[in-house]
């Protein structure tokens, strides 16, 4: 029987490869689990970076947005008060105080008979409101005018001086004489108008009641 | 130990032969298919095998293949009932131990099914006589370094050269010439002697051994090759040899001996009388043999050493152990070599991903910091706003919605100014909106609706001019109103499609004409509008 120690060579030589092998596999698995791991705690920080950086976009992104619609609202609300009352507060004797002095500018003869209904709250219906609530006065005025065009021209100035919103529903007018030269003679010799048109106006005085807590500190601008 | 400091850098390039003869052996060491070195020696013993042992320490991880060319050696084709394909295996295996000594070095070779009948195995048992020499030869061999490729048989492994012969021989001639059923190589080999191999029809079926006459003349082994040859033919026809035309003869010797041989002597259908050089140059066995050389072994053994594997290979209980060992080591490291790579190529993939996303993040952290400094921009600026904005936007929704409503007097009247032109005065006047007003963004359904009483002012005392001037207002006032509805009933001096006419007819002329001077100045018109619907 062949008997050397070659297979005890071998046998030692297999054991010590596997050893070595297994141990130079361990120490690299050792070295790519640890870099898998730190990889994927370097992926989270990624993620985590990109997540924030999202967020801070969308917030920026939102801000931009208001913004960008506040400046309009802003610019709007400039133009429009060069033209408008910057109110929007209705008052009920904040139009009697206006409509005496609309009276004597657009030369109204005798009494202007005027109703103004209470205020009362105006549903929002899709409206939006943000700053308070919107209410409405219906108003009424029988007024005497020299001409037709003075009447116009106090629509027109209500429209512009009034706080809130005048929105006509009806208008009356009816030429009661003509400019004579009679009418001329006693304009100019007793100082006083006679009127040629008398009329009725009724129209929606819309304005908002600001919420208690909306209310600004020093009103509008 | 020596040896250890002198390794050939190449030694894992080339492989070694040892060819095992009675006589002594052969080493041949083959890199990259040429010859580098051949080595004789004549007993395993220490004195006799230093060159050999030399040879493969300088080289320690060749492996080395064992070919056996003694006498002691059988071979017995049997046939097996028909079994099925898993089992064969089995029962030849038993059939071995059955039949030879459980010390002999035994192998077995299936050579093919019967087509017909009950289907039998063929196949052949091969054993070798594990004799003290050759225990020698294997335990010197093992001892050594180098892989045991395998141990195989030299007449059984000498086929492929005997194909590769024929093919040579018949290269040239017509695809249609018959092939010789049956092949004989005779090669003189320096560890042996005379080794005759028959094959019929590509498989060996007869091999035998002839010792040559201590020192003779190549006349004498001439004659001794053909003697021994007429032995051969006789018994080959106990084997079913009819036709000695049928026969091709190959015969490796000297130069001497080949030129004393005679073709008459020996029947045969060919004749292949060859140098061992002739063959090397044959067969492309590069620095093989020399033109001076005597013996086939070391071309044969060449060729041999070229195949990818042995034919049959054959295997001690201790070689198989030691193969095993070894295969066991190289599949660690083959193994160990992939996981590695793997492990590698992880740590690669790792490796780049952390840099990669390292970048990413420092490019994501200096957008972060812009980001940052655009958002305290942006937020200073919204500070900055009225803090009324709320009442702006809410200002601007409703003063925009009546705008767009267009449900203004105003405007209106500036309209029918223009219409009118001069063609009369507005006695009275009643404009309104239909229904109630609503504060909604839904679309408006109201209408506008007037009335205005008209003191004509242009010449209307003849009817006609009173017609036409009226029809040029309307067009004016459709023209202004493109989208009211707009009706004048009772206008003077028009009769409505509807009404009825009433007139008085006398003597008197032109009663129609003066009728009119009688009409009233006075134009009422009624409008509504605008209407949904295109004018």
């Amino acid at each position: 029987m062949l008997t050397t120690s070659k297979d005890a060579l071998l046998k030692k030589v297999l054991i010590k490869n596997v050893l070595t092998i297994a141990a130079v596999l361990a120490v690299v698995l050792g070295a790519a689990m640890y870099l898998s791991d730190y990889n994927d705690t370097v992926l989270a920080e990624q993620a985590a970076k990109q997540s924030q950086n999202n967020t801070t976009n969308a917030e920026m992104r939102e801000i931009e947005a208001t913004l960008g619609t506040q400046n309009e609202v802003a610019k709007y609300y400039d133009e429009y008060t060069k033209s408008h009352n910057t109110s929007f507060v209705i008052d009920r004797e904040t139009i009697a105080g206006l409509l005496t002095s609309l009276r004597k500018t657009h030369h109204f003869a005798n009494n202007l008979e005027v109703t103004v209904s209470s205020t009362t709250e105006v549903p929002d219906s899709g409206m939006g409101m943000k700053s308070g609530k919107m209410v409405r006065s219906n108003v009424h005025i029988m007024f005497n005018a020299l001409t037709d065009n003075s009447v116009y021209n106090f629509i027109y100035d209500l429209q512009h001086k009034l706080p809130g919103v005048v929105v006509v529903s009806d208008l009356r007018l009816t030429k009661i004489d003509e400019l004579s030269r009679t009418i001329v003679t006693q304009a100019v010799s007793r100082h006083s108008l006679t009127p040629m048109v008398k009329g009725e106006l009724s129209f929606m005085w819309l304005g908002i009641r600001p919420a208690p807590e909306a209310t600004p500190a020093n009103g509008p601008k | 130990m020596r040896a250890k400091h002198t390794k050939n850098k190449f030694s894992a390039a080339s492989v070694f032969v040892l060819m095992v003869g009675d006589e002594g052996a052969v080493l041949v060491q083959i890199q990259k298919g040429t010859i580098i070195r051949r080595l004789f020696a004549q007993s395993p013993d220490p004195v006799h095998v230093k060159g050999i042992h030399e040879a493969l320490e300088n080289a320690p991880h060749s492996p080395i293949t064992i070919l056996f060319d003694v006498m002691d050696q059988s071979y017995v084709r049997q046939t097996l009932p028909p079994v099925s394909s898993f089992s064969v295996g089995k029962i030849i295996n038993r059939r071995l131990s059955k039949d030879f000594s459980p010390d002999d070095i035994k192998g077995y070779l299936i050579l093919d099914r019967e087509k017909t009948g009950r289907k039998d195995w063929n196949y052949m048992m091969v054993s070798l006589a594990n004799s003290s020499t050759l225990q020698k030869w294997i335990l010197f061999i093992t001892e050594r370094p180098n892989p045991l490729k395998g141990m195989g048989l030299f007449p059984l492994e000498a086929q492929n050269f005997m194909k590769a012969l024929e093919k040579f021989f018949l290269k040239g001639r017509d695809k249609d010439t018959p092939r010789f059923e049956w092949q004989v190589l005779v090669s003189h080999n320096k560890v042996g002697g005379f080794r005759q191999i028959v094959m019929r029809a590509g498989r060996l079926v007869f091999t035998r051994m002839a010792q040559p006459f201590g020192d003779s003349t190549p006349d004498v082994i001439a004659g001794n090759i053909e003697q021994e040859m007429i032995n051969t033919l006789e018994y080959l026809k106990r084997l079913g040899l009819q036709d000695s035309s049928s026969l091709s003869i190959s015969i490796i010797c000297s130069d001497e001996i080949k030129r004393a041989l005679d073709p008459r002597n020996i029947k045969a259908g060919e004749h292949h009388f060859l140098t061992p050089y002739e063959v090397a140059s044959m067969l492309s066995l590069k620095d093989a043999a020399q033109p001076e050389d005597h013996f086939g072994d070391v071309v044969v053994s060449a060729f041999i050493a070229k195949q990818r594997r042995l034919i049959l290979p054959l295997y001690t209980p201790y070689t198989k152990k030691l193969g095993l060992l070894f295969l066991l080591t190289k599949q660690a490291k083959i193994s160990g070599a992939l996981g590695a790579a793997c492990l590698v190529l992880w740590i690669g993939m790792s490796v780049f991903s952390i840099f990669s996303t390292r970048q990413d993040i420092e490019s994501l952290e200096s957008k972060h910091r812009k980001l940052a400094e655009d958002l305290n921009k942006i937020k200073a600026r919204s500070t900055m706003l009225p803090k009324s904005i709320n009442l702006y936007s809410d200002i601007m929704t409703i003063t925009q919605l009546f705008t767009k409503k267009q449900f203004d007097p105003l405007p209106f009247v500036g309209n029918l100014m223009s219409a009118f032109q001069n063609a009369g005065l507005a006695k009275t006047l009643h404009w309104s909106t239909s229904g109630e007003q609503n504060v909604t963004k839904s679309s408006d359904k109201r209408e506008i609706k007037a009335e205005v009483e008209l003191n004509l002012t242009f010449p209307h005392q003849i009817r006609a001019q009173l017609v036409d001037g009226i029809h040029q207002l309307m067009d004016r006032m459709k023209a202004g109103f493109p989208a009211y509805t707009i009706n004048y009933p009772d206008a003077p001096g028009i009769t409505s499609d509807n009404a009825d006419i009433k007139t008085v007819i006398g003597d008197t002329e032109n009663t129609a004409e003066k009728a009119s001077g009688g009409q009233s100045d006075i134009l009422k018109i009624e409008m509504s509008g605008p209407l949904d619907k295109p004018k």
